[in-house]
């Protein structure tokens, strides 16, 4: 049975990998990956907590047992940047973890609970960082005036200039040009918050026109009159029915033959590089801000979870080397994509039937299609090769696993999705060596800048037109670079164990000097 | 420091102002003249982004355009991959495209006529291998502007004899000890051949195309020496030598008449001429201007296009001899440009000896320069205006472009690397080398002899092209090599280990955890239906129609690409659209709004480099260990591959090229968001979440 329908391109070929013995839900939960209990939670509010702490693999749960009403921190993993061990001096070796959370709570971020029962925000996470100086109240109010209830939030800090990625949807400005006095000073408190710069820069993904049409439907964009030194930039990427038309065109050219004399005008009418291209010199243009500006950044489209999503992730990608790891990678979608409330379930159409829904449009795809050509680009700065973000995009439609369900972190909990489907990522995790990028080398602070002119974007022939016989799946190089390092290996060993040999035979004769050594059957040395 | 321009940021290439005198220049070739437009106090500005510029000297001898900017340039990036003859402000004037001059913000082509004109304040030139150089003049005397202006001019303008050109000055001061390092069979001698037909003779299925091959070309030399005009006698030379292929082999013979089927030469020209208008450029908003409608003026420029259809002949070519046993005799009118391309690309698809270095060059020496294809004509090392009877075409620059995609498709199969055919393009232009200045070898050595006499000396001994070291020092040169190259002994075990890499559909599939249904023919099934499916709803687009001329080649490769891929067998190039790819490092080397600092291609090719030494010097080590087994030193490791990545990440895209000058840190942002998508579609003003908002209402 087929479950979904898919609008995408391949659909016969989904049908086959669809294997109906494993429905999400009839599979144990395994997304737990430990649960320790008697544990001792340091808390910098109320001291020692004793409590059962739960690490799954998208979030760590702790729940208190000594407290009424119990004491729970709930942290996506997203948000641990690292766990530091700290050996305890007492005889008894006690060990307690510490969370830093990027450095967070400091002293211009807090860790605010306003949406813990997701009563702010039904699409966003259960904690969420915001301003030190921004009340929960203020909170609810500015709530009220961004569309979806969706506020500026920390989406990534700068570890050194602290300069800040902040996400939300658009303010409701509508016609009048309505205001809103807690916004103004939410988005005061985060440039604040960024001693190095006194300026914020406001990226608006739409084009200016589409930003003027939603003020008709009570949408808009900031005024700069209202927000003084805010710079309003629109990065004029377009909205999902163009990038959906796009890819139906894109699929009409490429499958199911490809006419080779017009093939590049032909690509070039899908406009779907054109897009790519606007998306990545969009990210670009953010991370160039943050990074050499040292300005604290808002960014926001419509709803703020398409094209926002895919401008601060990609940026992320550029800025921090850790999300171009594997785990990092996951990090990354599991935190701006589906904490942050991307419709999955509406943009790819889960279990639906209805394929004309002008719900549907292909944002995660284009965004994992941004990350190829980044990898295309800087091919030793990703950790991950191709065939894990085909991985990734085939599992987005598989619906073999949980992680890319239902809309919003609220509807999963509602469905205790963790309990009852299996993450991709334990999938991923438990064979990461076939995704593995053997050219990767680890740079730790080093900032990618893309070329997005469209000279260097190509299609991506392998996961467009993988299907197509003719196409021949080529990765020479990484197989070439795996036999290598293979030999390498090879060779140090036997060159370390030779060594040995000879170490241990001079130890020996030295011994019983003067007795004739021993030759050595020569090793063979043939590649 | 002079600036020009505002902009608090460092300037993306270092500033210059303090003037040099010539005798600083070092790298000046010893033999070089300089003229008399010599102009030591002129300075120039090279425009970029910033519209800054370095200030310096610009001087122009009798081999090349020169400009001497005084700062010390980088040390540690220049060394890379420095050209011995010509660094990187010098552009031989045999390289030099086009000159524009602007006169009041308007550019205008410099021709002949303009010279009496007044000086422009900027000159802009284009160079054939895609360099674009701008020298503001303003800052200048008059007079001296106006001097070298009218100089640089005349040298690259003015049609000028072959005893002019700068080969003969070189040829006739360098030392003779400055032999050919040969290592190239040069075809130019009897033994040659015949060492060549033995050669091929091991191969027994190729030996019917190689033998025709080699004795067409025998002929020509043979007959163009003693009397070059007399086309009569070589078309009887032909016939006769047919029949003698025919009967010898009894095979049949199929004729291939290329200027049927293929683009003209002056087409090729007119495709090649519009397609690098989009290379040269002067400024970055014209770059972003044409970024915005790139896939289609690239197509338009019809280039790929006839890239392909060369390709497609040779694999058509290739089918004959390999499945058909036929014999082939491919004709043009002259026989010497594209029969010339055909007839290479056929043998580097067949014959692994001619996707090594040497083979490599061997197969230009026989088939292009032993085989008579006009350089100095279709070059137009000249300048000659006379564009009826020498017709410059750059089929040679289209062969290397043919080459280029299949190293490119497969490139273990290949010894060289891209950035080896990049520089031998490069060298078309570089007046030096024997082995692109003449039309044939009848004037190759009649004009060298009557040049040697001229000069009343012993024979002229004019470098070709293959003594690398002539360019290049032996560092640079290992950049020739390609790191992926899989060497006879090692491909028969990576055959065995890994025949082919799983195909795409297979990779995502969860493989031990979550089986798959064991389906056989799972493929060819699906498609099978799916083309039943199609013939009953009549979709007759879905179906490759059966008439196309490609598609019987299309068959032919599909056979071979089921077949393990061989890299010492025989190799076809796809030929679909997608697998058509623009030269990156050829054409956009010098834009500097397309580099990527710290990646592109070079990233992997430096790290592959890097393994590839450390494993020789394990096995180096290895064996030296088993040999003297009492030694017990300690193991030094070369340092791992973050050594080299480290400085791998300050290289560009671009890399070896233009690596001395210093690429900014900053994006290239493009400049023109707004123009680029134009999409008028209802449903770009569609809103997003229509319902939504609806229901919200």
């Amino acid at each position: 049975a087929i479950l979904r329908s898919s609008g995408e391109m391949y659909q016969c070929s989904c049908s086959c990998q669809w294997n109906p013995d494993l429905e999400p839900g009839a599979l144990i939960f395994i997304s737990c990956l430990s649960v320790g209990k008697d544990v001792t939670y340091i808390c910098p509010f109320v001291g020692a907590l004793r409590g059962t702490l739960t690490v799954t693999n998208f979030r760590l749960f702790f729940r208190g047992i000594s407290r009424d009403p119990a004491f729970v921190l709930d942290l996506p993993l997203g948000v641990v940047s690292r766990v530091e061990r700290i050996s305890g001096a007492s005889s008894r070796g006690d060990v307690s973890y510490v969370l830093v959370c990027k450095g967070l709570p400091n002293e211009s971020w807090r860790i605010s609970k306003v949406n813990d029962h997701y009563e702010l925000c039904d699409s966003y996470p259960a904690a969420l960082v915001v301003p030190v100086t921004i009340t929960d109240d203020e909170l609810r109010r500015v709530a009220a005036f961004r569309a979806k209830g969706r506020i500026p939030v920390l989406s990534w800090l700068h570890p050194e200039s602290q300069a800040a990625v902040v996400r939300c949807s658009q303010p409701m400005s509508g016609v009048g040009g309505k205001r809103c006095k807690d916004d103004e000073k939410l988005l005061q408190a985060i440039m604040d918050a960024n001693a190095q710069s006194h300026k914020l820069f406001i990226f608006d993904a739409r084009p200016s026109v589409n930003a003027a049409a939603n003020k008709m439907k009570g949408g808009g964009c900031e005024s700069e009159d209202a927000y003084q030194n805010a710079e309003l930039v629109f990065l004029d990427i377009h909205n999902i029915h163009v990038m959906r038309e796009s890819l139906r065109k894109l699929k009409e050219v490429v499958y199911p033959n490809i006419e080779e004399s017009h093939w590049l005008s032909n690509l070039e009418s899908t406009h779907w590089l054109e897009h790519i291209k606007l998306i990545l010199a969009g990210a670009l243009r953010i991370a160039d801000k943050v990074e050499s500006g040292k300005t604290s950044v808002v960014v926001h489209c419509s709803d703020g979870w398409d094209r926002t999503a895919q401008l601060t992730s990609l940026s992320l990608i550029m800025l921090d080397s850790h999300y171009r790891t594997i785990s990092g990678f996951q990090k990354l979608i599991e935190k701006e994509w589906i904490s942050f409330g991307h419709r999955f379930q509406q943009r790819v159409g889960h279990g639906d039937q209805n394929h004309t829904d002008a719900d549907r449009s292909p944002i995660f795809l284009q965004f994992i299609d941004c990350v190829w050509q980044m990898t295309q680009q800087f091919p030793a700065a990703f950790e991950f090769n191709e065939s894990f973000l085909v991985t990734v995009l085939d599992h987005l439609y598989s619906c073999l696993f949980g992680t890319f369900l239902y809309n919003s972190e609220q509807q999963r909990v509602k469905e205790e999705l963790a309990k009852r489907s299996v993450s991709l990522w334990s999938f991923v995790n438990s064979q990461v060596d076939e995704f593995i990028n053997p050219l990767y080398v680890h740079y730790p602070a080093h900032v990618l800048l893309p070329s997005v002119s469209i000279r260097h974007l190509q299609l991506w022939v392998s996961y467009y037109i993988r299907w197509n016989p003719r196409v021949r799946p080529q990765q020479p190089v990484h197989q070439r670079y795996k036999e290598l390092l293979a030999k390498r290996a090879e060779l140090q060993k036997k060159v370390e164990e030779l060594q040995r040999e000879v170490h241990n035979r001079a130890s020996a004769s030295s011994e019983r000097a003067g007795s004739p050594t021993r030759s050595i059957t020569p090793v063979q040395t043939f590649v | 420091m002079l600036s020009l321009g505002g902009g608090g940021a460092k300037s993306t290439k270092p500033s210059f102002v303090s003037y040099v005198t010539p005798e600083v220049l070092s790298p000046r070739l010893d033999w070089e003249d300089f003229d008399e437009e010599r102009n030591p106090v002129l300075k120039h500005t090279q425009d970029d982004l910033s519209q800054r510029g370095i200030f310096g000297t610009l001087l122009c001898t009798n081999f090349r355009v020169s400009f001497v900017s005084d700062e010390t340039p980088l040390e540690e990036m220049t060394q890379h991959f420095k050209n011995k003859l010509y660094g990187e402000n010098d552009i031989p004037l045999m390289c030099v495209d086009n000159i524009y001059g602007v006169y009041d913000e308007k550019k205008k082509l410099i021709t002949k006529g303009m010279l009496k004109n007044k000086c422009p304040s900027k000159m802009i030139i284009h160079c054939k291998d895609l360099r674009v150089f701008q020298f503001c003049l303003t800052y200048t005397k008059e007079e001296d502007a106006k001097k070298i202006f009218q100089g640089i001019a005349h040298h690259c303008l003015e049609p000028k004899s072959l005893k002019c050109v700068f080969a003969f000055s070189y040829a006739a001061s360098s030392s003779p000890e400055v032999q050919r390092s040969q290592r190239t069979v040069m075809f130019d001698s009897k033994e040659d051949w015949t060492q060549e037909m033995k050669r091929t003779k091991a191969n027994l299925r190729i030996v019917g195309y190689n033998f025709w091959m080699k004795y067409g070309c025998a002929m020509f030399k043979a007959s163009t020496l003693p009397v070059p005009q007399e086309d009569g006698l070589m078309q009887g030379y032909m016939e006769r030598m047919l029949h003698a292929v025919a009967h010898t082999h009894l095979y049949s013979l199929k004729l291939e008449d290329l200027s049927e089927t293929l683009p003209t030469i002056q087409d090729i020209q007119q495709s090649y001429n519009k397609f690098k208008q989009f290379f040269l450029i002067d400024n970055s908003t014209d770059f972003w201007v044409s970024d915005v409608k790139w896939f289609s003026t690239l197509e338009n420029t019809g280039w790929l296009d006839i890239i392909r259809q060369c390709l497609q002949k040779a694999v058509e070519v290739v089918e004959c001899l390999e499945k058909e046993n036929t014999n082939v005799l491919i004709m043009e009118e002259e026989g010497s440009d594209l029969c010339c391309v055909i007839s290479s690309l056929v043998q580097i698809m067949l014959d692994p000896h001619f996707r090594t270095l040497t083979g490599f060059q061997g197969l230009v020496q026989k088939e292009w320069v032993a085989g008579c294809h006009a350089f100095l004509d279709r070059c137009n090392h000249l300048y000659q205006k006379d564009k009826e009877c020498h017709s410059p075409s750059p089929v040679f620059l289209l062969f290397l472009e043919c080459v280029w995609q299949m190293v490119q498709q497969h490139s273990p199969a290949f010894q060289f690397s891209e950035t080896y055919l990049t520089v031998l393009s490069d060298s078309i232009h570089v007046p030096i080398f024997s082995t692109f200045l003449f039309n044939s070898a009848y004037q190759r050595e009649s004009t060298m002899k009557a040049e040697a006499q001229h000069l009343q000396r012993g024979p002229l001994n004019c470098p070709a092209v293959w003594d690398w070291s002539v360019q290049f020092d032996c560092k640079a040169q290992e950049l020739f090599i390609n790191p992926l190259y899989a060497d006879k002994l090692k491909q028969d075990k990576a055959i065995r280990k890994v025949p082919r890499a799983k195909h795409q559909r297979q990779l995502s599939l969860p493989s031990s955890a979550f089986k798959t249904p064991p389906k056989k023919g799972f493929f060819k099934d699906e498609t099978e239906s799916l083309k039943k499916m199609l013939r009953v709803k009549r979709i007759s687009r879905w179906m490759a129609s059966p008439d196309s001329p490609a598609a019987a080649t299309r068959e032919f490769y599909e056979t071979w690409q089921r077949r393990p891929l061989d890299y010492h067998g025989l190799l076809l190039p796809c030929l679909d659209g997608p697998a058509m790819r623009l030269w990156m490092q050829r054409y956009l080397r010098w834009i500097p709004e397309v580099q990527i600092l710290g990646g592109g291609p070079v990233a992997i090719t430096s790290m592959l480099a890097e393994l590839l030494s450390q494993v020789q010097d394990l096995r180096r080590e290895l064996d030296m260990r088993s040999c003297w087994e009492t030694e017990a030193e300690s193991l030094q490791l070369r340092p791992g591959p973050l050594a080299l990545t480290r400085t791998s990440l300050r290289l560009s895209s671009s890399f070896p090229f233009a690596s001395n000058r210093n690429w900014t840190f900053k994006p290239a942002i493009p400049t023109s968001l707004l123009q680029s998508l134009m999409v008028t579609d209802r449903l770009a003003s569609q809103e997003d979440e229509t319902n939504e908002v609806i229901s919200l209402v």
